[in-house]
This record gives C-alpha cells, structure tokens and sequence, in this order.
C-alpha cells in the first residue's frame, strides 16, 4: 500500500487538492494497480470544481445503489423518473470493498457519463444476485470505470454510446439479474472471480463494451436517419445479444474455469468481429483519434449544463463548447453526443439532429379545407383521396351503395370523411375529418373542416392545427354569391385562416362544370374573390386559382384532358409557361407549397384537440399537432393546466407509429401517468421544463372585423384559441391603434367599431392556456365570436396573472 | 312575498313587515337588506344557563331577534340568505351586543326597518309583492359535450347545473368512440332536466343549441321517456321550444330572447325586457353612438341635460355597502324618472344584468345626441 502511494504521489505530483487517504482509497479501489489509479485520480480531480457546480436538473449522476440487488426493477424504474440523483451519490468517494450490499465500482464513475452509471448498475445487480459480496461485481464496474479513466479510449466510443447504450445496458443489467443462473451461451465466458489485479485486458473488455455500444448507437441514428424508426427500435433489442451474451457470461461464469487471459483473449477476437460487423452495417468511421476525448466532451457537456438557464432545454445548448471542439463539431452534432452525460436519459433521441436529416424527405404539411356550406369540400376531398390511391375502389363503391340508398348518390365521395350517422344523414360536415395523401414532393395530412356556421369552431379548431388551406368556393349561379355575401362562410373562414397564421392559399373554384365550365364565371369569381382575400391580408403571390369539379374530379390530380369529359376546361384553362398543355390541377399547386419554417428548438407545445382511453391501462390518448418543440417516446411531459406529469409511451405521426414527431407533426401521443379526468380539450401538453402560462386576464391585440355592434368595455363573447371556446369579456379596452403605423390613435375609447385595430384587456370565464405571440405563434391567437359570427381577431400581447 | 304590515314615517324612516314565499323572495330580501339596517326574525340560538349550583348546560332556543346587519350572504343555488350582526333589542336569552346569525327561512314573517326607505326600495317591496305571476321558465344551452341547464324566474336565472362530458372527436375509420361519447352526454342531460326541472310550474322548456345537437337530442329524449314511461315529460312535450343559438355557453341564453318564437311566449317576463333594452343600447351605439352612454359619469351627464330615454341600471350598484354610492345612483334614478325617462333596474342573476353590469352597471339610450367631451379623451 506505502509503496503504491508513494508511486501514485510521484505520477501526480504534491497536489494539495489529492489527499493521501483519497489515494489510499483508490488505491485498495483499484487493488494496488497504481496506474489505474493515477489515471483515475488525474481524471478525477482535473472535473472536480465542475462536478461539484454543475448541480442543475439535467445532470445525471449515479443514484445509490443499495436497493438495487434487492428491488432493482423498483429502483430502476425509480432513477427513470428521477431527473436528478442526490448529488452526493453523483459525487461518491470510494467505497471499495465489496459488501453486502455492494456500493460497488460503480462510485468511480462520479464524472462518467450516463453509460458508466447504468451499465454499473445493471452490473452490479446482475454480479450482485449471482455472487453478493463477491469479488467480480467490482471488477466488473472497474472495467467500466477504468474504460472512462482511459484517456486515449476512444471518444465517441464512450459517449455515442453514453445515453442508449446505458439504457440498454441497465436493461440487460435487469434482465440478466432476473435470470441469473442462466448460463452462459456468450463467446468465451470468462472469470473475473478472484481476480486480484485487473489486466488491462479486461479494460480492453470495457472498452469493447463501449464500441459496441457505440456501434449500435450509430447504426440506430442511421437507420433513423432513413424515416424506419420502429425498425430502429427493434434493432436496438434485438442487436445487443451479443453484448448481453457478454455480459451474462461475465456474470454467469464465476464458477467457470480456464485460464482468464485466454478468456480475454477470445472475447476480444469476438468483441472485434463484432464491431467489424456493425462498422460494416452502419457505415461508421473508425475513430481517427481527431476528435476531442470523452473527458473534453464531458467537461463540455458539464459546462453547456451548468451554465443552461434553468428554462433551457439543454439540447438547445451549442453542442460543443469544449476547448478541442473545432473542426469535428459538424461530426459530434449530428451525433449529439457531447451532452449526453448532462442530460436525463429520457433524451435518447436527439430529434432535432435527426429531423434535420429527414429534410427533404418528410416535408410534411397540414392542409386545411375551408369555405362555405355545400361548397363541396368534403367530395372534392374525398375525390382527391380517391384519386390519389388513399380510398381503395372497394370502399368507394361500398359508400356508393350506402349513399345511392338513401337517394344522396352524390355524395359519395363527401362520406369518405363525413363519417358519422348524423352528418351522414343530414349531408352535412359538423366536424373536422382527418386524412391524408402525398403529392410528389409532398406529404400532406388534411384537414376537412366543416362549413355551416354553427361548426365555425370544429373549424377553427381544424384550421388551428393548418399551414396551409384550400378555400373551396362554389363557383356556380348563386352558389358563390350566398357564400361571399356578408355571413356567408367564404368569408368568415377566409379571415379566420388567415388570423390563425395560414398565409398560403389555393382557392379551388368548384362545380364549374354546373355552369360548363365557362371561363367568365371563373374571372368573375377570381376577380372578386382576389380583392377580398387581398383585404384579408393574403399576399398577392401567395394565393392561386384553380378551377375543378370535385364532384367530376377534373383537374384535381391530373390536369384537365380533353378526352375525360373536361374539354370545354382544357380549352381555356393553359398552362401559363407552355400554352400547349392544360393548366396545371390542383395537386401542382399543392406540391408547390412553400415549407413554413417549424419551430423544432422551442419548447414543447401540443394543444389536446381530442383525447380518449387507449394504448394499455392508464393511458390517454391525446391527438393534436405538435405547435413547437420536438417529442420521443419515453420523454417526460407536462399536462396544462394541472401541472401533472407522464411519459410519453408511443407516437403516432399521422397514424404510423414513430419513436419520435417534430413541430408540424400531427401526432397522437399515448400518455402514461396522467389521470383521464385532468385532460380537456384545450389543454396543453408541454415540456415541464418550460411550461406553458395559464391564465384568466390577458391583454391582445384585436383586429375587428365586422361586428353586428361595436364592441365596448364589458363585451362578452366566446373566446376561441386553438380548439378551446371559452366565454370571455372585453374588460377594458386600452387603446385604438393605427394599423399601418402602429400609432396609438386614442386612449380608452368607449367603444371600437368595425375595421379598427385596438389593444384590449380580456377576462376569460375560466383560466385558459395561452402563450405571448412572440413566444409561440399558435397559442398567442385568439379569436373572438359572438352570435355566431366572428368578430375579431388577434394576438396576445401580455399576460396578466 | 306577502306584505304583512308597513310603516314608513315621513323622514322615510320606518319598517316593513314581509313574508317570504318563495326562492324568488329570498333574492328579493337579499336586495332589500343592507349593511346597517334592523331586522327582526325568529331564529334558534344555542343559550347556555348556569344553574344555582354553577352547572353550564346549553339549550338550543327558538327566539325572536333583533339585529344590527353587519354582513349579508346569499347562495343563489340554494337560494338561502344568511344575515350576520349584533343583537340591538333586548331579550331573555341574549344580551344585547352579541353577535348573531339570522337565516332567512321560507314562510317565516320578518321585519325590516331602514332608516331610510328609497325609490329602488320601495320599488323593490312592491315588484316583491307583485301576485301576477309570470311564466317561469327553464333553458337548456348545450352543444356536443357541454349543456347548461338553468331555471328562469321573474328576477333570476339560475344555473342548477353544468354537464360536461369530453366527447372523442370522430376520427379516422371509427365512429364508436364519438357516438358512445355522445349518447353518455344526452344520457346526463335527460337526467339533469328530469332532476331540476319541476314541469308543474315551469310553463315552457328552452332547448338551445347550434347545429343539430338540440333536434337530435330532442328525439333522444322522446324516446328514453317513450321507453321508461315517463309521462312528466311525455306529457309535457309541448312545452318544450327548440330555438338556435350559436353556442352551448350561458351567454347564449341572450340569443334565445332574441328569438322570435321566444319573445312571443315570454313578452312580458323582466328577463325579455332586459333583454331588448340591451339590444336597444348596442344597436343604438352602432348606428348612433352619441346616443347611446355608458359609465356613470357619462350618463351623469346625460341625465343633468335631461337627455336620457331609457335608463338601465342593474341592482348589484343599490347593494353597495357604501351609502354615497347608493345615494348617487339612486340619485340618477330620481332625475331619470323626473324627466320622464323608462328606468329598468336589471337584476343581476339574468344574463342581460350580467352583461350590464359588464357595462359598468348603468347605460342610457338618449333621446337626443348629446357631444360629451369625456375625460379621456381630451389625453
């Protein structure tokens, strides 16, 4: 002992910060292996001022252990739901000698990352049941540690690995400790018992643990990379065998015999063709040692954690801040590796780098369908789905049938999305449908909202969740008039999509073919509508016409053929570059919609426009579309208001599962944790970090539109935000503002008419969620309705409790 | 409420002596009362004796008191008025100075005394005591997954209950969830009307709602009752008014007086009359703002030029607890009627009183166009 101090004090000089019986202690740690305590020390005490500051939510640390042998399914799912260990546990000194129960090697890993931790645990359960009190626990754990310690171990190794890795191999820890006389079918089982001295082999060991885990890392983010998530998934449990081979043997072998060298030997032959195996699937570089080494990332990731603002997602955070961090950052962002110790596991997925991948590929948009009642929205729709292969041939001519019997043949189409009794019956949308289809370039999920007035809300709660729409307008004698005329719906819906942030438009001019197609009635509906929707506040650029028949399906996804019964169209209606072809349908203009820029690092929003029981006991579903921010599955969110907390247990983006969804997304997200009774439509599911504000007295900014009366101080009326109405009063009205120069025209008016724009206090009946403008775009709208019109709109400027 | 005796002085001090009869007369009692007036009632009290020998024992007494009103509280569901103060007249059992709890009860007399009787007073005693009955009423708002279902007097409308069941939107391939959603909501809302609504009094039943949801649930309830015999509602089918109004919220119950149908069947109810004075005041602020004033100062102003048509005030201002406040509003009161003006004095439990009050509490429709340079504006 003397002798290994004296060598120790040497290697690492007189430093006053390392104590002699700091030493003594790793030293017994380490079984008098003095190099594998220099390196530790060193390791250790260059990261102890920033171990001991960065005390924030996000960093993980290894909570105690003890349990662990005796409930380690509790304590696991316990450190799950733990963000943040006693820092204490974090910070352990060494408690080397191996009792009941083990505190185990693990305690060296007080700076390692999340993979030391739940590799150590799921170790020292696993050792713990096979062997309690034994030596190998600790061996093992020290394989681990030693592998940290390592400097020249390679990097993205440790930290690739660091956050899914660890899961798995806290999973396998689990697993194996649930069986543990299971034999050993791994290659070459090997035995730590009784070691005395670990050999650099069995750091070697560690180390291959680490590539591996490395290795699955990189292959799960590239196959992620390719939009097949679930895939990823399952390879994920189904690739590590070898790795849990590995690991059950190491535990599973203490009675085995032979020569532990040998052993070693064989195990790293395996451990290498393995990774050759992975290298080859996934594609991954071998480390060039050019990248900065785990400790420089860890020190980083320490830093970018304690210094984050405690509303910060930490992943916002630039990924390296470290001090080699220069040329590799590109490499280590797409990996997203450098934060990984700072932040809970339930991070496994970084999705914002997996998002920025996916560009190009998953231009996803949300379409809403508007205008007035019986424009033909929901035929043109169902025409469009059935066009574009979404409605098999069968299940059309099946609402053929059920539509010809009731005598409503034509409505056939419409059924594709009107799916209930009563607006079966009636031939009326009442609420949104849902569907989708993807165009070329593409990928949109519809939105069919419903046209009557009395459903303006289902329709505001549908155009809330949109970045774009399609204004359907019938264009026939009379039909346009009673939709464009004051009350009429064209209107309406054209001023609430534009108010709820839609800027791009297609107006489908529908059932021309009522009025064979004559290309005057189409000018004089463009015409007239162009003002309007000019007025509205549409970009001249950003609205475009198409004539269609819905009911006919002309020009919707193909262009206009003289052959298919739309001559008279295709004689009038060119394509404006090359005048030999018909004018592009409606499916071109689609495909041509600019992506609006999504707001994936913000914190999460997803306004609850529906929920229901499912996905297993305990689980609500919630549908609605992801505001801001991003969400995987396994991730902790907050359900406002209420303030209570689950986990995210599956996604389903546009009803295919995915590990993952990204602002823009709809999504239904099964929530596990989170009692039915506190979910509404209208409340929010947030990131708890950062959650959403809750509040009854605001003050916005209104555009009025065209009120039946002006609106004074005390006007009540239903205050609409995302799928929420609420009633609410015009408390006080602030100001009258010029809307062009922002000028404050009058204070306190008395009352403010149509076509003024004024800053209001509003009073809401009950507390709503609602969010500044700035901060997010969907939850600062709101929109005021009274006797069924809609009278302003607008957006929230402060909150005032 | 039945007017048993009355005696006012001509300083208009004085008492008067009320019955009241029902839930009705509670709220007008909570009207009448204010902080600082006499009322006698008969109540229990618990009274400790000590005997000769120093034993306590405690006797719950039935007694009349006296009381100085300090505090008033009214539950309008139950419509219960709880009146708090310090006993003034003496009596066996209490010394005076004590505090004491009076609750109104139902067809027990009582005895007011204020020092001074107003106009809106004495107004209130003689609309109190008003035996011509009016229709009473019920209304149920409702769309998908909310309904509010409220009863409707004279002076009140008061909610007896909110439903509100989250109904799964329809969703893709599958209704059941959206069906079974609603069927589990018109179950609630045919219980609910079964439950509040007494059809030996109530004369006419409201069912509001946008869309279709009124009509389907109508036929629901035709049905269930069909099934389950119910003949209260059965019988009573005629009653029932099916009216649009654009949403489910209390607030529309303001549409279902506007409605044509309604207004026939209601004409004469104060809750109708309100109502139109209410639309009176927007549709006159719309075409003609310089004849339509809100705010006290405003129609303070309005009232010095003798301007004013028709005054609308609601009672919440004559219950202030502070006595100048009351004085000037009864005072605008005074010189509205004085030159000849309509004061409607709304009750605050109907919806077209909750909106005024929203307004300030006072709105004036002119006669004529009157410029005001308000205060604020000169900024």
């Amino acid at each position: 002992m003397q002798a290994g101090l004296a060598a120790v004090r040497e290697a690492i000089g007189q430093t006053s910060a390392v104590t002699d019986s700091e030493i003594k202690e790793s030293l017994w740690y380490y079984y008098f292996d003095s190099d594998a305590t220099i390196a530790w020390l060193r390791k250790t005490y260059k990261l102890k001022p920033k171990v001991r500051g960065a005390d924030t939510p996000f960093r993980m640390g290894l909570p105690a252990i003890g349990n662990i042998d005796e409930h380690e399914e509790a304590a696991l799912a316990n450190y799950r739901h733990r963000p943040g260990p006693p820092p204490s546990a974090a910070r352990g000194t060494s408690q080397p000698r191996p009792q009941p129960p083990p505190a185990t090697g693990t305690s060296s890993l007080k700076s390692l990352s999340a993979l030391g931790g739940a590799a150590g645990r799921g170790l020292g359960g696993l050792s713990s049941r096979a062997q309690p009190g034994a030596a190998p626990l600790s061996v093992v754990g020290m394989a681990l540690s030693a592998l940290k310690a390592r400097p020249g171990v390679a990097p993205a190794a440790t930290s690739a690995g660091a956050r899914p890795g660890g899961g798995l191999l806290s999973q396998i820890g689990s697993l194996s400790s649930r069986q543990p006389a299971r034999p050993a079918r791994g290659p070459a089982p090997m035995n730590f018992a009784g070691r005395q001295v670990p050999s650099l082999k069995s750091m070697a060991s560690g180390t291959g643990a680490g590539r591996v885990a490395e290795s699955h890392q990189r292959q799960r983010q590239a196959e992620l990379g390719t939009g097949a998530a679930a895939a990823a998934t399952t390879t994920l449990y189904a690739q590590p065998s070898a790795l849990a081979q590995f690991i059950l043997g190491a535990g599973g072998a203490r009675s085995g015999a032979g020569s532990a060298t040998e052993a070693m030997g064989g195990l790293r032959q395996e451990i290498a063709g393995l990774l050759e195996a992975c290298r080859q699937k996934s594609g991954a570089k071998k480390f060039g040692f050019d990248t900065p080494s785990p400790d420089d990332r860890v020190l980083s990731a320490q830093g970018a954690a304690t210094g984050a603002a405690p509303g910060k997602k930490p992943k916002a955070q630039p990924a390296t801040k470290g001090p080699s961090a220069t040329e590799p950052t590109k490499e280590l962002e797409q990996l997203k590796i450098s934060d990984a110790p700072a932040t809970p596991p339930k991070r496994k997925i970084d999705v914002e780098a997996e998002y920025a991948k996916t560009q190009g590929e998953h231009d996803t948009l949300n379409l809403v369908v508007v205008g007035h009642v019986d424009a033909g929205k929901s035929t043109l729709m169902g025409h469009m789905l059935y066009a574009l292969g979404q409605v098999s041939e069968r299940a059309l001519r099946k609402l053929e049938q059920e539509a010809g019997r009731i005598g409503k043949g034509s409505f056939a189409y419409a059924w594709v999305l009107d799916a209930t009794d009563e607006e079966r019956a009636r031939g009326v949308t009442m609420d949104v449908a849902t569907g989708s289809f993807a165009t070329a370039h593409r990928r949109f999920t519809i939105l069919d909202a419903p046209g009557h007035r009395d459903f303006v809300p289902n329709m505001i709660s549908g155009a809330s969740r949109a970045d774009v729409a399609v204004l359907v307008v019938d264009a026939s004698t009379g039909g346009f008039e009673s939709g464009f005329d004051r009350g009429g719906q064209t209107r309406e819906h054209a001023l609430l999509v534009r108010s709820l942030g839609v800027s791009q438009l297609v107006v489908a001019v529908n059932k021309l073919d009522m009025v064979s197609w004559d290309a005057a009635r189409y000018e004089e509906v463009v015409a007239r509508l162009g003002a309007f929707l000019l007025s509205c506040g549409f970009h001249k650029d950003d609205v475009r016409y198409v004539p269609v028949s819905g009911l006919g399906g002309v020009n919707l996804a193909r262009r206009a053929d003289p052959g298919a019964g739309a001559a008279e169209l295709a004689a009038w209606y060119r394509d404006a570059a090359d005048p030999g072809q018909p004018g592009p349908c409606l499916v071109d203009f689609l495909d041509t919609f600019a992506l609006p820029e999504r707001a994936v690092s913000r914190p999460l929003r997803v306004a609850v426009s529906d929920f229901f029981k499912g996905g297993g006991a305990g689980s609500v579903s919630i549908s609605g579309r992801i505001g801001q921010g991003t969400v995987q599955v396994g991730e902790r969110v907050m359900l406002v208001p209420g303030g209570e907390c689950g986990v995210v247990k599956a996604i389903d983006v546009d009803y295919v599962s995915a590990s993952w969804a990204v602002a823009g997304d709809a999504v239904v997200l099964t929530i596990q944790g989170i009692d039915i009774q506190q979910f509404a439509v209208g409340a929010v599911v947030c990131a708890p970090e950062r959650p959403i504000s809750v509040t009854a007295r605001f003050e916005a900014k209104l555009a009025v539109f065209e009120p039946p009366v002006p609106i004074t101080n005390g006007f009540s009326a239903l205050l609409h935000t995302q799928s929420l109405s609420v009633p609410a009063v015009v408390r006080q009205i602030i100001e009258t503002i010029d809307q062009r120069t922002g000028e404050v025209l009058k204070r306190h008016p008395r009352h403010i008419r149509k076509g003024t724009t004024a800053r209001v206090e509003i009073v809401t009946e009950s507390r709503v969620c609602l969010e500044l403008f700035q901060d997010a775009r969907e939850l600062g709208r709101v929109m005021l309705r009274k006797g069924g019109e809609t009278i302003a709109a607008g957006i929230v400027t402060a909150i005032r409790d | 409420m039945k007017l048993l005796g009355r005696q006012i002085e001509r300083d208009q001090s004085g008492s008067v002596r009320l019955v009241p009869e029902e839930p009705e007369d509670i709220w007008h009692a909570y009207n009448l009362i204010l902080k600082g007036d006499q009322l006698t009632a008969v109540t229990t009290r618990g009274v400790k004796s000590e005997s000769a020998t120093g034993s306590v024992s405690t006797n719950r007494v039935r007694l009349k008191l006296t009381v100085s009103i300090e505090d008033v509280f009214f539950d309008s569901y139950a419509c219960a008025l709880r009146i708090n103060g310090r006993v003034v007249a003496e009596n066996p059992h209490v010394s005076i100075g004590q505090y004491h709890t009076l609750d109104l009860e139902l067809n027990q007399p009582f005895t007011l005394a204020k020092p001074e009787w107003d106009v809106i007073s004495l107004q209130r005693v003689s609309d109190a005591c008003d035996i011509a009955r009016q229709a009473d009423a019920a209304a149920v708002t409702m769309h998908e997954g909310l309904a509010v279902i409220c009863l409707m007097t004279q002076h009140m409308t008061v909610v007896r209950q909110r439903i509100e069941v989250a109904i799964p939107r329809k969703s893709r391939g599958s209704t059941t969830n959206y069906d079974k959603g609603l069927q589990r909501f018109y179950e609630q809302v045919y219980e609910a009307i079964k439950r509040h609504i007494d059809f030996s009094v109530v004369k006419v039943v409201i069912l509001g709602s946008p869309g279709f949801v009124r009509e389907q649930f109508f036929a629901y309830m035709m049905a269930q009752a069909a099934k389950a015999e119910d003949r209260a509602i059965i019988e009573n089918k005629a009653k029932f008014l099916l009216v649009h109004t654009s949403s489910g919220h209390k607030g529309a119950l303001e549409e279902v007086m506007r409605d044509p149908q309604i207004r026939v069947r209601l004409a004469d109810t104060k809750s109708a009359v309100e109502a139109r004075a209410i639309d009176g005041f927007y549709q006159m602020l719309n075409s003609n703002p310089d004849r339509a004033f809100y705010g006290y100062d405003d129609v303070a102003k309005a009232a010095e030029n003798g301007a004013i048509g028709t005054l609308m005030v609601t009672d919440e201002l004559f219950r202030a607890a502070d006595v100048p406040t009351r004085k000037k509003y009864i005072r605008l009161v005074e010189d509205s009627k004085a030159s000849n003006a309509e004061v409607l004095v709304f009750s605050s439990m109907h919806v077209s009183g909750e909106q005024l009050n929203q307004l300030s509490g006072v709105a004036a429709i002119l006669n004529f166009p009157l410029l005001i340079e308000s205060d604020d504006e000169c900024e």
